[in-house]
C-alpha cells in the first residue's frame, strides 16, 4: 500500500492516455460482459430446462383434441400432463401485440419453473376464469397492476357470441421469468374455452409432459408419438431440453460467436494496453534507473510496472461489466413485446469473475514485456545515457 | 583512519560495438571515513565508472571493490540493491526526481524499501528537508521549483536514510555558480558535521575544491593527487 501513491503519480503522469486507455477497455469489457452474459443467459435457460419434460404438439401444425390428455397420461413413464393453448390478441392498439398463454389446472405440477407464481397464485389463477398474472415486463410496457381490468381484443379467435374483446382482470404482477425473458401473461384455459366458438372448443395448442425420471423422457416421447402415429392428429413430443438445445442452436452457434467477437475485443485491448505501457515505461528508462539505484529490486520494479498496467485493466473492467449489466437489464424493453428476441446476457458470478480473470490476463500480457525490459535494465548505463 | 572504500587492482572494460575498451587499469584507491573526495578528468577518463563500482551499480571484471568492509564482488544483485538502501546516498547531475510526486514524496522513496511506519517515515523526510533547507517546500513538486532546490530536495533524498556515503556524480553541473555554491558549502556541512564520506565527480575545479582532497584521472589511470585541507 505504501508503494501505491508511487503506482498513483505515474498513471496521472499522462492524463490523456489513461483516460483513452481507460475507455477503450470499458468499451471491450462492456463488449465481452454483453456477449459472455449473452452466452451464459442462453446456457442458463438450457440448463433450468427440465431433463424430465417434455413438450407435444401437432406433427403438421394445428390444435390438439384435449382428450389426448387422458391418453398421455396412460403412456407408461408418463405421471403428469398439462394442457395449454395460445390466445393472440392486442391491447388498445393493434401494435401491442399481447402473448397470453391460457393453461389447465394442472400447469402448477409440470410447467411451474417456467414461470414465477406462487402455489396461492396458481390456486387464484385455477378458480379465477378471467384473471391474468402479468410479468413485470409486461405491467411496465402497459402500465398494469394488480386489479386492473384488461381487455383484449383478439383478430383471429373469436368469442361464442361474435365478440372480439376478451374482458381479463390483473389478478397480480409477478417477476420475469427466465424462460420467458420477452415477457409473459398466463391466463386459465377454462375462460378460452368456455368463451370461444363450440366448433373449436375441446382443442389445445400444445402438452407439456412430466416423466417419472430424465431417463424415461426420452421413451415416453417416441411412445407419445407412436401412439397417435395413426390418429387424425399425428403429434410431435421433444424433450424440453432437446428443444431448447434446438432453438439455441437454430440460427447461430451462440458459443462460438460470442467467444469469437468477446476474444476479438479482449485481443484488441491487450495491444492497446500493451502498446500504452510499453510507451509509459520507455519515457521512464531514468526513473526506473533512479528507483534502482536507491535500492529497488528487480522484482520490485516489475511488480510497480504489473500494478501499473492493472489499474486500468481492473478499473476498466470493472466499469465495462457494469455498463454490460445496465444494457442486460435494458435488453427485454429494445424489442416489441411477441416478437422473437435474444435473451437478455445473464451477468452470473461466472461471468463477473471471467471478466476479473481476463482482465488479470490482459495487464499481465501488456506488462510483461516492458517489465523484463525493466527487469534487465543496466542502472549504470542508463544514468550515463549509454 | 579506517577506509570507508578500497579499490584494489580493479579492471574495468565496457563493449562500444565489436571493440572492447578498457576504462580502468588494476586501479587502486583507499578512501578514508569521513573524507571529501572530487574525482576529476575529462570525459572518458573514467571517474563516473569508479562511482558506479564504488555505488554498486556495476561490477568490475577482475579485482576488489570494498566497501564499509564488504567485497562487494560478492554480493548477488538483489543483495547489493539492499546494500544500497543501507549504506550509500546518490545525487545526480539532473536530480532525477519524480516529476508527479511532490518533495516530501520524492525524499519518502528509499524509506520504502524499510521497515518504518509512516509517521517514522514522515519524521525522517521532514528532518532530511529541514537540512537541505526546504521545509517549507514540501508539498511542491519538482516543476514548481527552482533547479538548485530540486538539486535540495535529491541531497535530502540521499541522506534521508541516514547513508555512511554520499556519491555525487556533477551535482552542481546543472546549476550558475551561486547556488553551485550553495549546494556545494551543503554538501561540505554534511561531511563536517555529519561526517558522510563525500565522493564527488565533477569537471568543475571550483566544486573540486570545496574537497579536502582531489584526484585527477585521465585514461583510465590516476594521474594526479591533491590534497587541499
Amino acid at each position: 500500500m505504501k508503494y501505491f501513491p508511487l503506482v498513483w503519480a505515474a498513471l496521472w503522469r499522462k492524463p490523456t492516455r489513461l483516460i483513452l486507455t481507460l475507455l477503450s477497455v470499458s468499451v471491450a469489457f462492456t463488449l465481452f460482459g454483453v456477449m459472455i452474459g449473452f452466452n451464459a443467459s442462453v446456457q442458463n435457460v438450457i440448463a433450468l430446462s427440465p431433463m424430465n419434460r417434455a413438450g407435444t404438439g401437432a406433427r403438421f401444425g394445428g390444435p390438439l383434441p384435449y382428450a389426448y390428455k387422458d391418453q398421455i397420461l396412460k403412456i407408461p413413464g408418463v405421471t403428469k400432463v398439462t394442457g395449454f393453448a395460445g390466445l393472440p390478441g392486442y391491447y388498445r392498439d393493434k401494435k401491442n401485440n399481447v402473448p397470453i398463454l391460457m393453461v389447465d389446472p394442472d400447469a402448477p405440477d409440470v410447467i411451474a419453473l417456467d414461470f414465477t407464481l406462487t402455489q396461492a397464485q396458481w390456486a387464484q389463477l385455477a378458480q379465477t376464469r378471467d384473471g391474468v398474472f402479468v410479468s413485470q415486463l409486461e405491467a411496465q410496457r402497459y402500465g398494469l397492476k394488480t386489479g386492473d381490468q384488461f381487455p383484449v381484443l383478439t383478430t383471429a379467435v373469436t368469442r361464442q357470441d361474435g365478440g372480439k374483446a376478451w374482458a381479463f382482470k390483473v389478478l397480480g404482477v409477478v417477476p420475469d421469468s427466465t424462460y420467458f425473458f420477452n415477457g409473459i401473461i398466463v391466463g386459465n384455459y377454462k375462460f378460452l374455452d368456455e368463451t370461444r366458438p363450440l366448433a373449436q372448443r375441446g382443442t389445445v395448442g400444445g402438452y407439456q409432459v412430466l416423466s417419472t425420471s430424465e431417463d424415461r423422457a426420452e421413451s415416453a416421447a417416441k411412445d407419445i408419438d407412436a401412439h397417435f402415429a395413426n390418429s387424425a392428429t399425428p403429434t410431435n413430443t421433444m424433450t424440453q431440453r432437446d428443444a431448447s438445445e434446438a432453438a439455441a442452436e437454430a440460427g447461430i452457434n451462440v458459443p462460438f460467436v460470442t467467444s469469437v467477437v468477446a476474444g476479438a475485443g479482449l485481443f484488441m485491448i491487450l495491444f492497446l494496453t500493451g502498446n500504452g505501457i510499453a510507451q509509459s515505461v520507455r519515457e521512464r528508462i531514468p526513473e526506473f534507473a533512479m528507483l534502482k539505484t536507491l535500492g529497488f529490486s528487480d522484482a520490485g520494479v516489475m511488480a510497480l510496472v504489473f500494478v501499473e498496467a492493472a489499474i486500468p485493466c481492473l478499473l476498466g473492467a470493472a466499469i465495462g461489466i457494469a455498463v454490460s449489466k445496465l444494457f442486460a437489464a435494458q435488453v427485454p424493453h429494445l424489442f416489441p413485446p411477441n416478437m422473437p428476441t435474444v435473451p437478455a446476457p445473464y451477468m452470473s458470478p461466472a461471468v463477473l469473475s471471467l471478466a476479473f480473470v481476463f482482465a488479470v490476463i490482459v495487464a499481465f500480457a501488456s506488462a510483461v514485456i516492458p517489465a523484463l525490459r525493466i527487469r534487465r535494465l543496466d542502472v549504470a548505463a542508463a544514468l550515463t545515457g549509454r | 583512519m579506517a577506509s570507508a572504500v578500497s579499490l584494489k587492482h580493479v579492471v574495468k572494460s565496457y563493449r562500444r560495438g565489436r571493440e572492447k575498451v578498457e576504462v580502468l587499469h588494476a586501479l587502486d584507491l583507499d578512501i578514508p571515513e569521513g573524507e571529501f573526495l572530487a574525482l576529476m578528468g575529462p570525459s572518458d577518463s573514467g571517474k563516473t565508472t569508479i562511482l558506479n563500482l564504488i555505488g554498486g551499480l556495476d561490477r568490475a571484471d577482475s579485482g576488489e571493490v570494498i566497501v564499509g568492509g564488504e567485497n562487494l564482488q560478492s554480493l548477488s544483485g538483489g543483495q547489493l540493491a539492499k546494500w544500497r538502501t543501507r549504506h550509500v546516498g546518490f545525487i545526480f547531475q539532473f536530480y532525477n526526481l519524480m516529476p508527479m510526486l511532490s518533495a516530501a514524496a520524492n525524499v519518502e522513496l528509499p524509506l520504502l524499501l524499510t521497515n518504518l511506519s509512516k509517521a517514522e517515515r514522515r519524521k525522517h523526510v521532514a528532518v532530511a528537508l529541514e537540512m537541505v533547507g526546504l521545509s517549507d517546500r514540501e508539498a511542491h513538486k519538482p516543476g514548481e521549483m527552482s533547479g538548485g532546490q530540486q538539486q535540495r530536495v535529491g541531497i535530502a533524498r540521499a541522506i534521508v536514510a541516514d547513508p555512511t556515503l554520499l556519491l555525487c556524480d556533477e551535482p552542481t553541473g546543472d546549476l550558475d555558480r551561486k547556488t553551485a555554491d550553495e549546494i556545494l558549502d551543503l554538501l561540505r556541512e554534511l561531511n563536517r558535521h555529519h561526517n558522510k564520506t563525500i565522493v564527488m565527480v565533477t569537471h568543475d575545479p571550483k566544486a573540486a575544491d570545496h574537497a579536502a582532497r582531489q584526484l585527477h584521472f585521465d585514461k583510465g589511470r590516476l594521474t594526479e593527487a591533491r590534497v587541499l585541507a
